[in-house]
């Protein structure tokens, strides 16, 4: 019974901050530039394929490999936004369509560059064991990472001078640029977050699956669907509960539904989401 | 010229019509009303498959448990009315925040998708269902494909005149005026949310009705047929022609069917079977981001009515 508990809670936890994760960088993206980039998800691959390389191909240290990969990934962020998305400022449907196509792009680039086959990152952890419950190794280090992701999100929003700028363009972007902040610096700033932490998104991914060249993407509904539940703020407290509201919601679906269904699953959260900003927007 | 040879081009003009009603449809939504549906495949697989579950031979079925054995015109029938159900159920849930329905009908089509990859009991899976067609027999594999090709060509220019007149009627006027600027278009008393529902429905029923008759000419439905990448393929094709315009439409989707033979013809490395499959992708992306950077009103542009 106890191992039984232990293994949703373990789920659960698991699906909430690979999630919080994978959503921070869409979020803040989401809220700043006003956009939903579809991209994100195949950042996230991205971002996993290179620690893959530094690793597997040339032999590096695994954590030297993933700093390398996660600035790598915020610089590539800042340079698709400047080429592609920077033409469209303002304009969210286009720039939707945009994103779907970088995310083709991307996502079939890996598909060229690094092929079909199943890809694994060699990484042991060992496991640690409290109170007579195994807890493994990934789970700490995946709870590490989003605790990370949340401490070092407050701390940059709320004592740093480009934080705050984000935080003024993403209420207002005009009265912002009316103030004096430089609307295209602070958007670099964003896109080097977004493009770094979806880059440990993938990392954190590939923790507990094969790299495929559509992991990222598959992710990219719910990641959309907690970012339209957390609110109009940036409150990345908001998006964790967010996270813990879809995951829970899914774990508790699949007693009901089977397990193909749990894109689906996370489509009817998805409505109801919609439904609830709607109410509370009202 | 044998036959085998005319009957495939025929096949291959029948392919083109059925895409044609698609990038019409999709014009009829994007282009005059500006709702952003990223989930015609799905709109498509269900009318496929309504009609192909209402005409199943109830004292034929092997693995799938529900079948009516209705004749096609009916089948045709029900499958664009549920289909224009299913559509308006979609769009009530979000009242058409342009955002979000984008999303949904993604969410939507990928569901879809699920569905008829698993419900064997209802779809046959990955087997999917075949048809029986009474023309089949009767007219041999040449006439088979006339008999296609000239049906589909009925259609495409029915749903062209049929969008054409809309979008210089009353209603496309609305339409027009919603896409341009929402709240004045309200300011004039017009009911944006409503006139945005009619446009999705009908538009999704045009897209059933497309999906119901190739279905039936194809005389099989598998979810392989409909796969999410089709959705962008009529999207590209609408961007590339010019959004707004029904002749626009028909070049895009020309010009795309053209680089897609080209691509599967010449584009073959041997040895890197990934490579000639991702560039092809890689291609549709880069030429969607270059469009709507570049030309976002394509190569012909929107035609409009001098009031519009």
């Amino acid at each position: 019974m106890t191992s039984q508990v232990w293994s949703i809670i373990n789920s659960f936890l698991l699906e909430t901050f690979i999630l919080f994760i994978l959503a921070a960088g869409f979020f803040l993206v989401h809220r700043t530039a006003k956009f939903l980039n579809i991209a994100h998800g195949d950042y996230a691959t991205l971002g996993a394929y290179l620690v893959w390389t530094f690793v597997s191909v040339l032999g590096w240290n695994i954590w030297i490999a993933m700093v390398i990969s996660i600035i790598a990934m915020g610089f590539i962020a800042i340079g698709i936004d400047q080429v592609t998305y920077k033409y469209l400022r303002g304009a969210p449907l286009a720039l939707l369509l945009c994103s779907i196509g970088v995310g083709l792009v991307v996502r079939y680039g890996i598909f060229m560059a690094w092929g079909a086959r199943f890809k694994k990152i060699a990484f042991a952890l060992p496991n640690i064991e409290i109170f007579g419950t195994v807890i493994s190794g990934s789970l700490i280090l995946t709870l590490a990472f989003g605790g990370f992701v949340i401490l070092l999100a407050y701390y940059l929003l709320k004592y740093t001078g480009l934080g705050t700028s984000v935080r003024a363009v993403a209420d207002n972007s005009l009265l912002a640029e009316s103030f004096g902040i430089d609307t295209e610096k602070t958007l670099k700033f964003v896109w080097f977050l977004s493009g770094s932490s979806a880059a440990l998104g993938g990392v954190v991914l590939a923790l507990y699956r094969p790299l495929t060249f559509e992991m990222g993407f598959m992710w990219i509904l719910l990641i959309i669907a907690v970012s339209i539940l957390a609110g109009t703020k940036i409150k990345f407290p908001l998006l964790l509960g967010a996270c813990g509201i879809i995951a829970g919601g899914t774990e508790l679906g699949l007693f009901f539904i089977p397990e193909a269904y749990r894109l689906g699953i996370g489509f009817v959260i998805l409505v109801i989401a919609i439904l609830i900003r709607r109410v509370v927007e009202k | 010229m044998t036959t085998p040879f005319i009957a495939f081009c025929l096949s291959f003009l029948a392919l083109f019509l059925f895409y044609v009603i698609l990038t019409l449809a999709l014009n009829l939504q994007w282009g005059q009303a500006g709702i952003l549906n990223f989930g015609l495949v799905g709109f498509v697989a269900l009318g496929a498959y309504i009609t192909a579950i209402c005409m199943l031979d109830p004292s034929t079925l092997e693995y799938i448990d529900v079948g009516f054995g209705l004749p096609f015109p009916i089948a045709f029938v029900i499958a664009i009315i549920v289909t224009g159900i299913i559509a308006w159920l979609v769009s009530a849930i979000v009242r058409l925040g342009l955002e979000e329905l984008a999303i949904i009908t993604l969410a939507f089509a990928e569901v879809v998708h699920i569905a008829i990859s698993n419900e064997t009991w209802l779809t046959g899976g990955t087997t999917g269902i075949y048809i029986s067609s009474f023309l089949d027999e009767k007219l041999g594999l040449l006439g088979y494909n006339v008999v296609f090709t000239v049906v589909l060509l009925v259609a495409a220019l029915l749903v062209y005149y049929f969008t054409t007149k809309l979008n210089f009627s009353q209603f496309g006027r609305i339409s027009n005026a919603i896409r341009q600027d929402e709240i004045k278009a309200k300011s004039l008393g017009i009911n944006t949310v409503s006139h945005r529902m009619k446009v999705f429905v009908i538009g999704s029923m045009i897209m059933a009705a497309a999906g119901s008759l190739y279905a039936y000419f194809g005389l099989r439905v598998v979810p392989e047929l409909y796969p999410v990448g089709l959705t962008f393929a009529v999207w590209i094709a609408l961007i590339l022609g010019g959004s707004g315009n029904n002749r626009g439409a028909v070049l895009g989707i020309g010009i795309y069917m053209l680089m897609d033979m080209l691509a599967r013809l010449y584009l073959d490395i041997p040895g890197h079977p990934e490579i000639a499959a991702g560039l092809k992708f890689v291609i549709i992306g880069l030429l969607l981001v270059i469009l709507i950077i570049r030309r976002p009103e394509g190569i012909l542009g929107p035609k409009r009515s001098r009031y519009a």
